[in-house]
């Protein structure tokens, strides 16, 4: 790190959401975030490096905890206004390591060694003269400063706060670490360039990364997608029968196994997607992360995340079109467009019939003799709408959130069924075309790639309007 | 087969199963490593993977991929090796002659031309693709029986013949392409498609070299016999329809049809051979039909084998997921926003039991003190929580002496009433608080109970019992003073 490296120290009183603001700006879900104060007891670093080189570095404090006392020890030794920084420097040198305003000294330190100061307060409670103390006190280290409004719960006191605090910082924003969305979270590190001119370049250089690796991570996830997409719509489980067994116990137990099989294969996706976000801690509640963990094979969730009735028979209509038309074309029109129309006719009835027609495990001779039992690759048209719907949700829910957010991840009310209507009709076209050819056990390894490329923009909506799924 | 390119894959698949395992970071940052050095080196199509392949498992002559070339290679030598002694083992016998029989140029057609053209038919179903499958009936069948007896599928046979390594390797190899079936099955299709021409090639290479070295270091006699009542004309039409891809190139290739009518011959017959020098032209016939419908057809499906399977090799290694994962690491900057250490763990809690003094009953009456702030009128405060203010005062704003001045004056008070606290419940119970209450305690001396009241405020700004939830952090501060007479007094809240 360099001596011109922008740094800043997230200062403030404790438990105002500092290392939630932290966490969310540094995408560290590693950051203990509890509402006892004092959680936070030594200033942790978190520098952004571009290939090992630091753009810039956040540093979490402890909170102010005998503010006032402080400004006390200050104001008595106070001379002149030109060495405010000479008294906290003093301030600092006298107290470290004697177990007396440990935390003052903690958080002061960074400060005094050149960061920019980040003061955060809660908006959500009301302002209180007992803040004071603890903005003099930066306000004399003659560091640029900027204060950041959190409104961590419901109550709306940001006026009285944004009034106070102009009194004591140039700059003051209002922040939500909770539900920030990303290009908020770009936004507040491009402001923190307005603190001094020398650090502009720096972050906006560093705004510029974070923008070009999200859009990486929306591709490591529609990559991500596709592969889920492409194993799920081939997989299949068989056993081999032995002469003279009913076949009803294995047949159900294969059953299982390839259902099992399916959702296996969609928890790996699933933390594929978060490893991608940076999310490594997210906490699992079945209650609320049922409709994403369980139940993949419900009638009711197909309902929920397959494609409409309407859509079904459109998607299967232009499929069968597709091989009517073939024929058409091979008798040079002379079936007067008989083909497209059973084609279409065909494929539209056949999904309909097959929408909700779980895999079920069947019977075959063997080239050698003998019988085995297999279950998939599904035919079911509707099952990759369904698999595709839910990683989207999942996908939505994760670019949505925040790494201060610790909550489970929770279906919102009014999402779900509709989903595919957000996606163009000749994409969602296309898409059909990749899932047939899967179906039909096309091997070409570039269909993952190609199917990756119809889903990176539909993955990218999770950005531009967060909630889609 | 391309067997270097093979090994290659071998290794590559190798390699990205192994990175898989190990965590992301570190994958990033190697190939990021990679992929600035490689920056500036105008790599294009597939050449990067090589080359990254070499950097993170250099080629060695003991490694997995070397080691499943050799085997690949041994294997093809064994194929066409056994191709050719099986192709000149047919020839030798279909163009035995003894001097009595001569070489029935019937069944030379049959098993050169009739068998080879339904064995084509027969790569011609297997190579149908998966859509074809659902849409022929019986086609799934009829590819599972013929691919039984593709020559392709006999490598897993002739490993057995194969050093030890070379036969591990192999076995890992076909372990690997099972794994990831979706992702190498192209790989494994031409695989097999090479294998099986490469056989064919050599079947028929060797079929024509028999025979031609009978033709020339022998006495042929050729004459055509067939028990059906086939009429020279019939077999003159067949024949001249046969030899069409060359009657314009080698005219003498094509049997005339005196020379048709002259070699029919009867097995029981007296003369079978009436004049052998005179059936000499069969030859050129028959090794036209050996080159034209067997050969060609074999080294031309070979050589579109082989691109085939050059082709699927070059994209497997390009288009796998695994490697676009690969080249989006090597291509883009690795960013680090994470915490550089791990976080200092929390401060250890004092978890002895403590005697706590009883909760103040409901009218008990106290001196208030307003902590830091605290903004609600306070006798109203006080009822609140069920106790009655017999004086009030304030601390913790302001300067220090106003504190110390506030202390003295509640240790003036009347023993029996207790000190209610009033604080604000959204704010955090800071160590200045618990520095003043025990600055308190050691005036009052023990057995004086001191109540810590905090207050919440209600949407229209007045003074509520806090939620549960907010009082978690005042409890443990009290929880860890050491002072038995501190209490939490927060009645609960009506709902």
């Amino acid at each position: 790190m360099t001596a011109t490296t922008p740094t800043f120290a997230v200062v403030g009183h404790p438990n105002k959401g500092k290392s939630s603001i932290v966490s969310t700006l540094a995408q560290d879900d590693s950051v203990r975030i509890a509402p006892e104060p004092g959680t936070t007891r030594a200033c942790r670093r978190y520098p952004m490096k571009l290939d090992g080189r630091v753009q810039y570095a956040l540093v979490d404090t402890p909170g102010f905890q005998r503010a006032r006392r402080a400004l006390a020890w200050m104001r008595e030794r106070e001379t002149r206004a030109d060495l405010h920084r000479t008294v906290v420097e003093s301030f600092v040198a006298a107290h470290r390591g004697t177990g007396r305003f440990e935390d003052e000294c903690e958080l002061l330190t960074p400060v005094l060694e050149g960061a920019g100061i980040l003061y955060v307060v809660d908006g959500s409670v009301p302002y209180g003269p007992e803040y004071e103390p603890e903005m003099e006190i930066l306000r004399w280290t003659g560091e640029p400063s900027m204060a950041l409004i959190n409104p961590i719960g419901e109550a709306d006191h940001v006026e009285s706060w944004r009034a106070a605090l102009s009194q004591y910082f140039k700059i003051v924003r209002i922040f939500d670490a909770l539900t920030a969305p990303f290009e908020k979270r770009l936004e507040l590190l491009q402001a923190f360039g307005a603190l001094r001119e020398e650090w502009r370049a720096p972050l906006e250089q560093a705004v510029r990364a974070l923008s070009q690796e999200r859009a990486q991570v929306r591709e490591r996830v529609a990559r991500a997608i596709a592969e889920l997409l492409a194993d799920e719509l081939t997989l299949s489980v068989s056993k081999r029968l032995p002469e003279g067994v009913d076949a009803r116990q294995p047949e159900a137990a294969l059953e299982r196994e390839y259902q099992e099989a399916l959702r296996e294969r969609e928890r790996k996706a699933r933390a594929q997607v978060e490893e991608a976000y940076g999310h490594h801690e997210i906490e699992r509640s079945e209650e609320s992360f049922s409709l994403l963990d369980q139940d993949l094979f419900s009638v009711e969730h197909w309902v929920l995340w397959g494609l409409r009735r309407r859509q079904l028979v459109a998607t299967g209509a232009a499929g069968g079109a597709l091989v009517g038309g073939a024929v058409d074309a091979a008798v040079g029109g002379a079936s007067i467009f008989l083909g497209t129309l059973f084609g279409a006719a065909a494929g539209g009835a056949a999904a309909l019939w097959s929408s909700f027609r779980l895999e079920k495990a069947r019977i075959q001779g063997l080239p050698l003799g003998g019988r085995e039992l297999r279950c998939g690759p599904t035919r079911n048209r509707n099952f990759p709408w369904v698999v595709l719907g839910r990683a989207l949700h999942h996908n939505a829910r994760l670019a949505g959130r925040t790494h201060a957010d610790r909550g489970a991840l929770a279906l919102e009310p009014g999402t779900g069924p509709g989903w595919a209507d957000r996606i163009d009709r000749e994409r969602r076209a296309a898409l059909e075309r990749c899932f047939a050819r899967l179906r039909d056990g096309d091997t070409d390894p570039a269909l993952v790639q190609d199917l990756a490329e119809l889903l990176a923009p539909i993955v990218a909506q999770a950005d531009v309007a967060p909630g889609i799924g | 087969m391309s067997a270097q390119g093979l090994g290659r894959l071998v290794d590559l698949a190798l390699q990205l199963e192994a990175d898989a395992q190990r965590p992301a970071a570190e994958l990033r940052r190697r190939d990021r490593a990679l992929g600035r050095e490689l920056a500036g080196a105008g790599l294009r199509g597939d050449a990067w993977v090589e080359v990254w392949l070499e950097r993170v498992r250099p080629p060695a002559p003991d490694g997995a991929g070397a080691r499943s070339a050799r085997a690949v290679r041994g294997l093809s030598a064994l194929l066409a090796a056994f191709g050719a002694t099986l192709g000149s083992g047919a020839a030798a016998a279909l163009f035995h002659y003894d001097g009595t029989h001569p070489v029935n140029v019937v069944r030379v057609i049959a098993f050169f031309v009739g068998l080879q053209l339904l064995l084509l038919a027969g790569t011609a179903l297997l190579l149908l693709g998966g859509r074809w499958r659902r849409f022929v009936p019986g086609l799934e069948l009829a590819q599972d029986v013929l691919s039984l007896a593709s020559p392709g599928r006999w490598l897993r046979a002739l490993q057995r013949l194969l050093p030890a390594a070379q036969r591990d390797a192999f076995a890992r190899a076909g372990a690997l392409a099972l794994r990831h079936r979706r992702l190498y099955a192209e790989v494994e299709r031409w695989t097999w498609l090479c294998a099986s021409q490469l056989f064919g090639v050599s079947f028929h290479l060797a079929a024509l070299g028999t025979a031609l070295g009978l033709v020339v270091f022998t006495d042929l006699a050729f004459g055509w016999s067939t028990t059906l009542t086939l009429d020279p004309r019939t077999l003159e039409h067949l024949t001249h329809a046969l030899a069409t891809p060359w009657a314009r190139l080698w005219p003498d290739a094509v049997p005339s049809s005196e020379l048709i009518a002259a070699t029919q011959y009867f097995r029981g017959g007296p003369h079978i051979v009436r004049d052998p020098m005179s059936s000499a032209p069969w030859w050129r016939f028959c090794a036209a039909c050996m080159v034209v419908y067997g050969l060609v057809p074999r080294a031309a499906l070979l050589g579109f084998g082989r691109y085939r399977l050059r082709r699927a090799v070059r994209r497997t290694f390009v288009h796998q997921p695994a490697v676009l994962a690969l080249r989006d690491r090597l291509e883009h900057a690795v960013v680090e926003t994470t915490a550089d250490a791990a976080e200092a763990p929390p401060a250890p809690r004092d978890t002895r039991a403590r005697p706590a003094a009883s909760a103040p009953a409901p009218g008990q009456r106290c001196a208030a003190l307003a902590w830091s702030g605290f903004p609600f009128d306070v006798d109203a405060s006080c009822r609140l929580v069920g106790l009655v203010a017999r004086s009030q005062r304030r601390a913790g704003e302001g300067a220090l002496s106003e504190d110390a001045a506030a202390i003295e004056a509640l240790r003036r008070e009347p023993s029996d009433e207790i000190v209610a606290v009033l604080v604000k419940a959204w704010e955090p119970p800071l160590l200045e608080l618990m520095d003043f209450l025990r600055e308190l305690r050691a005036t009052l001396g023990d057995g004086r109970v001191v109540a810590l009241v905090p207050l919440a405020q209600a949407p229209d700004g007045a003074p509520v019992v806090p939620r549960a939830a907010a009082l978690g952090p005042w409890r443990t501060a009290v929880e860890q003073s050491a002072d038995a007479w501190l209490v939490l007094h927060a009645p609960e809240r009506e709902q």
